[in-house]
């Protein structure tokens, strides 16, 4: 088992399956949503507002997080350009942002402390790594805002 | 015809901007998305009301944040560079906002040059977004968007 899953097992999985929500699944009380469709349609919706090099760069973003099965708190339009995959989680939030040029940048950053925030520019192979650290950064308090 | 550009904006006076639900968290913590760089456009406390920020065009920019000159970031270190540094200057109406008297703009520079507009020396991405997000803490809410 590697590192991720070991962290889904254990900070992300676990706390979620109670006995009251599994049995709302279990008696079909309530229908499960499909994240990596309801991403997919996120990111399609802004195409015509994006440059083609944003577009294809968010994309790639979006396959990845689909892949993890993880999801942004939330996709927008920054004010100045591009397109940011936010994801929050109490005093820290992280972001995945693909500007016009097609360049994405990651950010990590902790309100709680008075450091600055961790950013760097992810490489085209680079952004499995990126999810994995955000995850790391945000740990088990990511999602509880969804 | 417009007013002449003041050559300082007072340490103390009120800069306000307009905000979008998706610029803050759940506890209105203000987020990178909220600003750009290098240039951050405001309104003026001095020339205008806060409410002015909130324009038609933008619907759902409904919320207003605000800054002082001298609450802004201390200045970002660079590795093997000069910090870049922020600051307030008076802009009123620019060619896109043209009937706007309180204009004004936060911006970086490189600590110790004048600030430029050629965009060979504009940020890197990384810089660009740490530097956003220093911004982005300092932003206080005036006004909640919904």
């Amino acid at each position: 088992m590697d590192g991720t899953s070991s962290f889904l097992t254990e900070e992300r999985v676990a706390p979620l399956v109670s006995t009251t929500v599994g049995r709302a699944y279990l008696t079909g009380d309530v229908t499960r949503s499909d994240p990596a469709a309801s991403l997919a349609t996120k990111v399609a919706a802004f195409r015509n507002e994006l440059t083609q090099a944003c577009f294809a760069a968010a994309s790639a973003v979006e396959r990845v997080l689909d892949q993890l099965s993880e999801r942004p708190d939330r996709i927008v339009r920054p004010r100045g350009s591009g397109l940011a995959f936010v994801f929050l989680g109490g005093a820290r939030y992280a972001m995945l942002e693909s500007d016009d040029e097609g360049i994405t940048v990651a950010m990590l950053s902790d309100r709680a402390s008075n450091a600055e925030a961790d950013t760097w520019v992810v490489e085209a192979g680079g952004l499995t790594k990126a999810v994995r650290k955000i995850r790391a950064f945000l740990g088990a308090s990511h999602g509880k805002n969804r | 015809m417009a007013r002449t550009a003041d050559a300082a904006i007072p340490d103390d006076e009120a800069l306000y901007r307009s905000v979008t639900k998706d610029d803050v968290d759940d506890k209105l913590v203000v987020l990178a998305t909220a600003v750009e760089v290098p240039a951050c456009s405001f309104n003026r406390g001095n020339y205008s009301a806060p409410e002015h920020v909130l324009v038609p065009s933008r619907p759902k920019d409904n919320g207003i944040v605000v800054i002082t000159p001298n609450e802004l970031p201390p200045p970002i270190p660079r590795a093997d560079e000069v910090p870049y540094e922020f600051f307030a200057a008076d802009d009123p109406c620019p060619p896109e906002d043209a009937a706007n008297e309180a204009h004004c703009e936060v911006r970086i520079r490189r600590q110790g040059h004048d600030y430029t507009k050629n965009l060979k020396l504009k940020p890197k991405p990384e810089m660009a977004m740490k530097a956003r997000e220093a911004l982005a803490r300092k932003l206080r809410i005036h006004r909640a968007p919904t």
